[in-house]
């Protein structure tokens, strides 16, 4: 699980378990114990009330007490005498005993006096049937009565305080000459005076009530099976308190509801509410400390042994540590990216390691010398080839400019510029070569130079130099090239005197007369060795083209005028084989740039072999305009060549014809290339543009004109 | 003629002989300036690749002489390069043969033009 949900989770997890078990805890210890306090109150009000109603009865009983012990009560029960009743008893006597009835019964039962008063409305009461019918009363009864008895009644329907005693003399002695009742009601005025006492609303209903209010008949049920109080918490304020009363034969007769304000419960409460706010506080500083010490276990501690296992890898540098594995979180992701991470690192360096180490491998195997500059031009790296073809050690090198330690030169061995390197490098900067010479403390060196730039993110860091050493090549190519010229002058001397001693003896110049058959011999001898002189000066025309040795007079020359020579030049050949010789020139063009004796030579070359492949037709030359090049063409009606031929024609020593045909042309296979590399170094191309065997073909050659 | 091949110089004598030349040679440098001087030819053929002292070096001898300066020299060498043929221009000579490629015949015309066209 990922720590962002792990921590707050559990921080939830805590709080609320602590909370659970806090309130557990205080609503069945603390908050019980408050409402147990509740109920013992409740206990303590229903036994006060109790008191009350006991205080009245005794308070009842201690006034009857002054009227049942008297003489004159004892002998008017007997001898009924009115006078008793005029001179005790008035309407206000009724209110200053505080009582409703006062009844005396002789020792039969009978009533001899009994009158009743309503103190408020100060109005007679008539007996209740209740007083009278003593056969249905138990208290009547003579073994009872002369018991003194003091309780509540229901009478018809109307709770009554009652003291019954026997009427004695003033000195308390017997016999009992019949009994003294003393009756109060239980009013709402009673009940007042009860609440009043009590400090609380004082409500009742009678046991006997059919129609109850539901609390009642709650008590009710309650008192049926239980003793003691039923406590009804009706709100979280109020309490009900309610309290069964018997009667005097010990039958349920009321139940008095007194209701409470509950301020223990509300204490109590607050008080639970105060502690669990405080220990909710402390449990959240409690889950917060030990998320902390969580916090520590789960990451902090892990993290700092991660911290000090990276530490380990670092200073070491060693690549293939890892650290070890942290579990499925972010710290354990952390880690194995981190591993993985040091497992690509590793696979690169290993990677960067061996191709570094292929590079040097490499550079110094190779035999070229190999230089790199920074940006400035400062030596930086020199190979091994370095120290060998130039004589300075390494170190001499380094962290000089290349034109401190060299001295170079063009192909014809004029100094060149310092910055000559610098220059070739930027003119291309993916690569370039180049002939020169190149002088360090050794001999001076022909070398093709090859350079390039470092680029690193789009910024030129460095430039390389790579050094082919060509000297032997240089050299080999001087005695081939010398060898060539002597060779060529040495057989062209004896070639010369050949054919000239040959036509001086065609000519008569030795007065000697030839038959045809020795004059026939002398011609052939004298064609073949001027052909064999013109394969010499082919050959000594190739070896030049090749050294770069053929030195061009460019000048403005006027191509349709040289034409037009070439024209009546080559007239007496045309005429010999029956050939037409055509030249067009579609416009006026102006003269064009070229060595005048070279591209004389082309055009000769050209129509040359034309008309040496062609029997029949004509020989056509066109100039045209294209490009701002002149294109000079040279179309003929011959033989043409095969295609799968033709691509041999610019070779060197290549007849695209089969050697019958090339014999009798009596060609030396060289003059398509030489025309060609003449013709290029003048600036322009040549190509042959078509040829179909048996059609004839068409060569094509440009030259710049001039501006 | 001032040329060292024997061979060639006995050719040219036969060819310009038989078209009416009075042909004297040498056969070195040298020996050339010293009949030039003592002959005073109405025209001299010069070679160039010659021993000790070539031709090109006798042309400027010959054109630095103020007796001689003015006689025409005609080159005839088998170097055909466009530098030779330059160079010998400049130094003073009338034309440039291609000895391989011209006959005794062919270059005894040209001396004859020249002669006869001595602008």
């Amino acid at each position: 699980m990922k720590l962002r949900i792990k921590i707050p989770l559990l921080f939830l997890v805590v709080v609320i378990v602590f909370m659970v078990i806090v309130h557990f805890i205080l609503s069945s210890v603390v908050l019980k114990s408050y409402l147990d306090l509740e109920s013992q109150e409740a206990i303590k009000v229903s036994e006060r009330l109790q008191q009350s109603i006991q205080d009245r009865l005794t308070t009842l009983d201690s006034k009857s007490g002054d009227w049942s012990n008297w003489d004159d009560a004892y002998n008017f029960v007997v001898n009924k005498n009115q006078e008793f009743i005029k001179s005790n008893i008035q309407n206000t006597t009724f209110a200053s005993l505080n009582i409703n009835f006062m009844i005396f019964y002789d020792a039969t039962g009978s009533v001899v006096f009994g009158q009743g008063y309503d103190n408020q409305n100060k109005k007679i009461l008539t007996l209740p049937p209740f007083f009278l019918n003593k056969d249905r009363q138990q208290f009547f009864t003579p073994e009872n009565f002369s018991q003194p008895r003091l309780g509540l009644v229901n009478v018809d329907g109307k709770i009554m305080y009652i003291v019954f005693k026997p009427i004695l003399t003033s000195i308390g002695t017997g016999p009992a000459h019949g009994m003294l009742l003393f009756g109060r009601y239980l009013d709402s005025q009673e009940v007042k005076s009860l609440a009043a006492i009590e400090k609380n609303p004082l409500e009742y209903h009678l046991y006997s009530d059919t129609k109850l209010p539901w609390d009642y008949k709650n008590a009710k049920n309650y008192f049926q099976n239980n003793k003691g109080i039923y406590l009804l918490r009706e709100s979280e304020q109020i309490l009900g308190t309610y309290t069964l009363f018997y009667d005097i034969y010990n039958k349920p007769i009321i139940i008095f509801e007194e209701t409470v304000n509950r301020d223990i419960y509300s204490y109590g409460k607050k008080n639970t509410y105060i502690t669990e706010l405080f220990l909710l506080t402390a449990g959240v500083a409690t889950a917060l400390f030990m998320i902390i010490i969580l916090l520590n276990k789960l990451i902090l501690s892990r993290l700092s042994k991660l911290t000090r296992e990276v530490q380990k890898i670092g200073p070491s540098g060693s690549l293939s540590l890892r650290v070890s594995s942290f579990g499925k979180d972010e710290l354990g992701t952390l880690a194995d990216e981190f591993n993985k991470t040091l497992g690509n690192l590793e696979s690169a360096t290993q990677a960067k390691i061996f191709a570094e180490q292929r590079s040097q491998s490499l550079l110094g195997v190779i035999e070229e010398a190999v230089i790199i500059t920074n940006v400035n031009n400062t030596i930086v790296y020199t190979n091994d080839a370095c120290e060998k073809f130039f004589g300075y050690k390494k170190e001499e090198m380094n962290n000089k400019l290349i034109s401190e330690c060299f001295e170079l030169f063009d192909k014809k061995e004029k100094p060149l510029d310092r910055s000559f390197l610098k220059k070739l490098v930027t003119s291309a900067p993916s690569g370039n070569s180049v002939t020169i010479y190149i002088k360090g403390r050794n001999e001076k060196l022909a070398v093709i130079v090859t350079s390039s730039e470092i680029m690193v993110e789009n910024a030129i860091r460095g430039r390389i130099y790579v050094f082919h050493n060509i000297t032997g090549e240089v050299e080999l190519d001087k005695q081939k090239d010398d060898f060539f010229s002597i060779a060529s002058h040495e057989l062209r001397t004896p070639l010369t005197v050949i054919s000239g001693s040959l036509d001086n003896i065609i000519q008569g110049y030795g007065k000697s007369s030839l038959s045809d058959v020795d004059l026939k011999a002398l011609q052939n001898s004298v064609s073949s060795s001027e052909r064999l002189t013109r394969l010499v000066n082919d050959y000594l025309d190739v070896s030049r083209l090749e050294q770069g040795r053929v030195v061009l007079n460019i000048k403005t020359v006027e191509a349709d005028a040289l034409v037009k020579s070439i024209e009546v030049e080559m007239q007496p050949l045309f005429a010999k084989k029956g050939i037409e010789l055509k030249f067009n020139c579609d416009k006026n063009h102006g003269p064009v740039m070229a060595d005048e004796d070279k591209l004389k030579e082309v055009i000769i070359n050209l129509i040359g072999n034309s008309l040496k492949f062609t029997e029949k037709g004509e020989i056509s030359i066109n100039h045209s305009v294209e490009n701002g090049l002149l294109v000079t063409r040279v179309s003929d009606t011959g033989m043409g060549i095969a295609k799968d031929k033709q691509h041999l024609l610019f070779a060197r020593f290549q007849q695209a014809m089969d050697n019958t045909t090339a014999r009798r042309a009596g060609g030396t296979g060289l003059g398509l290339y030489i025309s060609r590399e003449l013709v290029k170094l003048m600036g322009g191309t040549m190509v042959l543009e078509k040829s179909e065997p048996g059609v004839g073909s068409t060569f094509c050659f440009t030259l710049p004109l001039a501006k | 003629m001032i040329e060292d091949e024997e061979q060639i110089r006995s050719m040219y004598q036969v060819a310009f002989e038989a078209l009416g030349f009075v042909f004297d040679s040498a056969g070195d440098g040298e020996k050339g300036m010293e009949m030039t001087k003592a002959n005073k030819p109405d025209l001299i053929l010069l070679d160039i690749m010659m021993p000790n002292v070539d031709g090109l070096t006798v042309l400027t001898q010959i054109k630095n002489d103020p007796n001689l300066s003015t006689i025409p020299v005609i080159m005839l060498s088998n170097l055909s390069a466009q530098e030779n043929v330059d160079k010998a221009m400049t130094l003073g000579a009338k034309n440039y043969i291609n000895k391989s490629l011209v006959k005794p015949r062919e270059a005894a015309e040209k001396v004859k033009a020249i002669l006869s066209n001595p602008i």
